[in-house]
């Protein structure tokens, strides 16, 4: 069977996997004859190896080991409590609610209270329920995540 | 079956332990994909650790036979893009930053090599050839050379074929080897 000829461009990109030991074994030598007789891919490959030698030397520093020692139980406290936020943040919502329309109801139907007062309470009551929320909302899905919570703005 | 797609599967079903296994043997790699791209260890840390919480919340739509850490590199990678826009917006750091290229991963500049890599005589020089470098090729140069990536991975972790991945990991270095020969 007749080899197929293989483009330098081709060819540069073998080389490469050569080096990242990521071409099968009947790829190899067809390299390696092929970077014998080319120049310009025989280059390629020389500076190719000069980047991972470089890139090879250079080593991560370490964590300390204490770094890690709570790693995993942070993660897993995460999760275990994800769920319970939640239900303890909704059942609180509708507590607030269920009181906040109990005492609305109560105070509509008490005649010695002026109108104009109950307007007030009314609107005051509101606005409660909506700080509450945003304050809930903040704490729960933004604050907890947000690393620069010290910074000042 | 192997230990992660066990692992996975016992997660799925709602066995929290099991996630220690995944986490186990990928913070290490999780935590150094994230010091490359904050230099920071404490940003590092925490990033890593909410991937891992995240990754766990959207387990059950891992699908079967792919990669854990590529999937959970992608997570990674979100938390990452948007922890550099809330410092972004603060205006605390990268006010250097090219705003036409978006958010650039890797080595920003408030990353300092001392904080990541141990010294040696051609630290430096590496950091500023990487710098250099559009984040594309620098992304890519890093996934392999220091998350140790196979071809396939990194290609399951960009979304391209291993044919680009090579092309571009193939112009991305020869743009390095470049950048390097010229500060000597």
């Amino acid at each position: 069977m007749k080899r197929r000829d293989i483009s330098c461009e081709e060819m540069s990109l073998r080389i490469m996997a050569l080096l990242d030991e990521e071409l099968d074994d009947d790829q190899i030598s067809g390299v390696k004859e092929h970077l014998e007789t080319c120049k310009k891919c025989s280059d390629d490959y020389a500076s190719i190896k000069k980047v991972k030698e470089v890139t090879s030397k250079m080593k991560f520093k370490k964590l300390p080991e204490f770094y890690w020692d709570d790693y995993w139980k942070h993660i897993y406290n995460r999760i275990e409590r994800g769920l319970s936020w939640l239900f303890l943040s909704l059942g609180a919502i509708i507590i607030l609610c269920f009181a906040g329309w109990a005492f609305l109801d109560k105070l509509i139907a008490n005649q010695y209270i002026h109108p104009l007062l109950k307007v007030g309470i009314f609107i005051f009551m509101i606005g409660i329920i909506i700080l509450i929320v945003s304050i809930l909302r903040e704490k729960l899905m933004v604050r907890r995540v947000d690393k620069y919570r010290e910074v000042e703005r | 079956m192997d230990e992660d797609q066990q692992a996975i599967e016992d997660c799925q079903l709602g066995k929290t332990e099991s996630y220690r296994i995944l986490v186990e043997k990928y913070k290490t790699r999780a935590f150094y994909a994230a010091l490359l791209i904050t230099g920071n260890r404490d940003d590092a840390l925490d990033l890593s650790q909410e991937a891992f919480f995240k990754a766990f919340k959207a387990i059950k739509t891992f699908q079967p036979g792919r990669n854990f850490y590529t999937w959970f590199y992608k997570i990674l990678k979100n938390l990452c893009i948007n922890h550099y826009k809330r410092i972004k917006r603060r205006n605390i750091v990268f006010s250097d930053a090219d705003e036409t290229e978006g958010p650039s991963l890797y080595l920003s500049p408030a990353a300092n090599p001392a904080e990541v890599f141990e010294e040696n005589e051609m630290r430096d020089l590496l950091w500023k050839g990487l710098m250099q470098l559009k984040k594309d090729d620098r992304e890519i140069i890093i996934l392999k050379e220091f998350q140790e990536m196979s071809y396939k991975e990194i290609a399951e972790a960009l979304s391209i074929p291993v044919g680009s991945v090579m092309s571009r990991l193939f112009y991305a270095r020869k743009k390095l080897a470049k950048i390097l020969e010229g500060f000597k």
